[in-house]
């Protein structure tokens, strides 16, 4: 049994290890320090674009003879994205407030958001490399696969993540740390591609 | 042709004023950008632990 009582200097005795509440679920904090990582990757790669950027002679940028990005179609897809992250916050709210018809259809609209942006990622890779923008073919190639690459890669990572928290929830095995978590990585591939749409694209 | 070349080179823009203002800029974003992201997680951590105190008591 526990006691209450206090210390001869009215100080509460300290609870014991196991049945402190935890500050924050350990899925959630390796995630957040998973993201500060990527978040100084993402940092480094903006920065040495930007840099070279501008280091070229005026008029230069973007180089001569290279097609231009698609600016338009990519502001679409760009908000499909953060549409998604904001149907993803829907359903973490839904889910904590036990709502699991909510959570589950606002869960995979959120899925299908992200996976539509990939998809028209993709089409808009090839296009380009039609049009003879390639890895090789200048700076800009370059750093645009490289920086746009990186962030497919995280949205592909994130994506399989939410995936199998969907899996969870539909059979009612998702624990809201792991929401959290995968929410958590998610939100972070949402709001720093507007970042690099900014740098690259515009 | 030559001309072309030169400006192409990368480190040849490196004496551009723009070119120095975004080392200074990128150098100084790199530096805090860390400094931000620990400050903020242990500011969001003392208030999750202030407000888990205030539930027990409460």
């Amino acid at each position: 049994m526990v006691t209450s009582t206090t210390d001869g200097v009215g100080r509460l005795p300290p609870v014991p290890r196991a049945d402190r509440p935890k500050l924050v679920g350990d899925a959630t904090l390796a995630t957040i320090l998973f993201v500060f990582a990527e978040a100084m990757l993402f940092a480094g790669l903006m920065s040495a674009f930007t840099i070279v950027k501008n280091s070229v002679t005026k008029g230069l940028w973007p180089p001569p003879g290279q097609p231009r990005l698609p600016i338009w179609e990519t502001a679409i897809n760009t908000s499909a994205l953060l549409a998604s992250g904001v149907v993803l916050f829907v359903a973490y709210r839904a889910f904590k407030a036990s709502d699991l018809a909510t959570a589950t259809k606002r869960y995979g609209a959120a899925v299908l958001l992200g996976a539509a942006f990939v998809l028209f990622q993709g089409i808009e890779w090839a296009m380009l490399l039609r049009e003879g923008l390639t890895i090789r073919s200048s700076q800009l190639g370059s750093f645009f696969y490289l920086i746009v690459g990186t962030h497919a890669l995280h949205v592909i990572g994130a994506l399989i993540a939410l995936a199998i928290g969907y899996g969870r929830l539909k059979k009612g095995t998702l624990t809201e740390d792991y929401f959290a978590a995968a929410a958590l990585f998610w939100y972070f591939v949402v709001l720093v591609w507007p970042i690099l749409y900014f740098e690259v694209y515009l | 042709m030559a001309a072309l070349a030169a400006i192409a080179c990368a480190v040849c823009g490196v004496g551009l004023e723009e070119s120095r203002l975004a080392f200074i800029l990128t150098t100084a974003f790199l530096t805090f950008l860390p400094l931000m992201m620990i400050g903020g997680t242990i500011w969001w951590l003392r208030r999750r632990a202030l407000a888990l105190a205030e539930g027990d008591q409460g």
